[in-house]
């Protein structure tokens, strides 16, 4: 009976089938004996995966394949990634599927999407649907593709401003539009929460409505820019699209070396867990590249299931903080930050 | 922003009438569907980085049988049966059980809604009235206010079912007060792993998923109080 040298060879061509009669004359120089191998464990077949220097913070449960829920036609992929340079900033993006989803078979529902104007400013959005609506992921999606739309008309038609609140809200009228015109469906059933944040040199605004969220990243330290919501974490306050008026929150951030948005998915991790903290604001002091930021998000953590994202806006010449700590945490003497 | 690691929590309490005529095959029932909710919690990895078990019963009174916890790590009670059937003494109960087992919770704990599980087998029968408890219960003032899930069988009401749950009632459809206990059970259970995936599964996130079976369970309409 062959050996099975294909196998344990990981297939291709087998290597000759060694001949397994004792050599003679006995005085002939010694040869490693061949040795039939034993039977391969009848294992099941594990799929492959990059190793991860992210940490695992807490007890909690092995990773494990996806699903895929039967009929789900308006999926986007698992996972983007972005690693790149606009104008003036540096930008890293990536959004995950989180555990919970990957297990019921559910799509990402998060979404982010970025773009340089000629002014040079940099608009970002970030979305995430909400899970109870079965298009959310579709709304997330219409809604960051529609923040853009409208940072590209006010760059036509203001040229020297652009308000992020309107941007949302233009965004959000849009996306209700195009859901219920282009795909026929209720706008309602395509929900989510969401952020704009506008990058310019005096600093960035950030309208949001719902729980994504934005810190600053000063020598390792985060800091939010909204407070923290308080109250079951299962209990939405706000949504798009017929968001109220009043429902909407606008941050102000002076000029940062590192900004983040990043939706509740990241958001909870890094209110709640030091580990993390102490991980991502080491990782995230220089800019990344796409594999690169992707890995920072790979961190396993107990309880955390939902999905998450995360956009990264870095810049250079950002002045140092009124405590006199240089914005990013490094001295001017460093070498320049090299890209991961 | 806090310095120590806070992991998310679902609180579950389990309220459990032990009045006289759960006494026999339906108490044992409760007291074999336990160590079946802790395998579930030490089998499934993912509910159990999340879900947290509240044992509490009452009769005449309540009683906390086992604080809220890890289950999969923790000793199980054997539950007795005892005398009469006073809802008020179960809610009043349920609440102490609520704010005690929630602060015990690392401050700024992340947590989802707790649920109460509410179980009995007959109507309220003590003088007092039952309805100001259950409010208080529910008291959407309260931080800790929980979604009531009511679970009945044999002479259950089903009007006090209906006033009982925030959303979910249901009836048991079992002629056999043992089958009609084991199929709550599974209910349960089977509610607290779907439950607990998708308060991990974002897409359910906005409220509790039931696994109720209709050959079982006789669906009841919520009551305003």
């Amino acid at each position: 009976m062959p050996l099975p040298f294909a196998r344990l060879w990981g297939g291709g061509e087998a290597p000759a089938e060694p001949d397994l009669t004792p050599s003679e004359p006995p005085s002939a120089p010694e040869q490693p004996v061949p040795v039939q191998p034993a039977p391969l464990p009848e294992e099941e077949p594990r799929p492959a995966d990059l190793p991860s220097a992210a940490p695992v913070i807490g007890r909690v449960a092995g990773v494990q394949h996806g699903q895929l829920k039967a009929g789900l036609t308006l999926r986007p992929p698992a996972i983007a990634l972005d690693g790149i340079v606009a104008g003036d900033y540096q930008v890293a993006g990536a959004s995950m599927i989180g555990v919970g989803h990957l297990q019921s078979g559910q799509p990402r529902q998060d979404a982010y999407n970025f773009m340089l104007g000629e002014s040079g400013r940099l608009y970002v959005a970030v979305a995430d649907g909400l899970g109870s609506k079965p298009y959310s992921q579709l709304g997330a999606h219409l809604f960051v593709e529609s923040v853009l739309i409208a940072a590209a008309g006010a760059e036509a038609d203001e040229p020297t401003e652009a308000d992020a609140t309107r941007l949302l809200v233009r965004a959000s009228e849009r996306m209700e539009q195009k859901v219920r015109e282009a795909y026929g469906i209720d706008p309602r059933t395509a929900g989510c929460v969401g952020a704009v944040a506008v990058f310019s040199e005096r600093g960035c605004v950030v309208a949001r409505i719902g729980d994504v969220s934005a810190f600053t990243l000063r020598a390792g330290v985060f800091t939010e820019a909204f407070p923290a919501e308080t109250g079951p974490l299962n209990l939405v306050t706000a949504s798009m699209p017929y968001q109220a008026e009043e429902d909407i929150e606008v941050a102000e951030l002076l000029p940062a070396a590192v900004v983040v948005l990043g939706t509740d998915g990241l958001a909870n991790d890094l209110r709640h867990s030091g580990t993390l903290r102490e991980w991502l604001g080491g990782q995230w002091q220089v800019p990344h590249l796409p594999f690169g930021v992707g890995e920072t998000l790979r961190y396993r953590r107990q309880g955390s299931h939902d999905d998450r994202t995360a956009v990264l806006v870095w810049r250079d010449d950002v002045p140092a903080d009124p405590a006199g700590n240089d914005p990013a945490g490094k001295t001017r003497d460093e070498d320049p930050p090299r890209l991961r | 922003m806090s310095s120590s690691e806070l992991f998310t929590i679902f609180p579950v309490f389990l309220l459990v009438d032990v009045s006289a005529s759960m006494s026999g095959g339906p108490i044992e029932a409760v007291n074999k569907a336990l160590p079946e909710i802790q395998h579930e919690m030490r089998s499934n990895p993912t509910v159990g980085e999340i879900a947290r078990i509240a044992v509490v019963t009452f009769s005449d009174e309540s009683r906390v049988a086992l604080p809220l916890c890890d289950i999969a790590e923790a000793p199980l009670p054997e539950l007795l049966v005892e005398g009469g059937t006073n809802f008020a003494a179960g809610f009043r109960g349920a609440r102490q059980a609520i704010e005690a087992g929630m602060r015990s919770l690392p401050k700024g704990t992340p947590v989802y809604r707790p649920v109460v599980f509410f179980m009995s087998d007959g109507a309220h029968q003590a003088a007092e009235d039952w309805t100001d408890a259950l409010k208080s219960l529910r008291d959407p003032g309260w931080k800790f206010a929980p979604e009531v899930v009511a679970f009945g069988l044999a002479d259950a009401h089903q009007e006090e079912l209906r006033k009982i749950a925030t959303r979910f009632a249901f009836m048991a459809k079992d002629a056999d007060p043992v089958s009609q206990v084991r199929e709550i059970m599974n209910a349960l259970i089977g509610s607290i792993r779907t439950t607990s995936a998708s308060l991990a599964d974002p897409a359910k996130q906005e409220g509790l998923y039931l696994e109720a079976p209709s050959d079982h369970f006789t669906p009841l309409p919520a009551l305003t109080i």
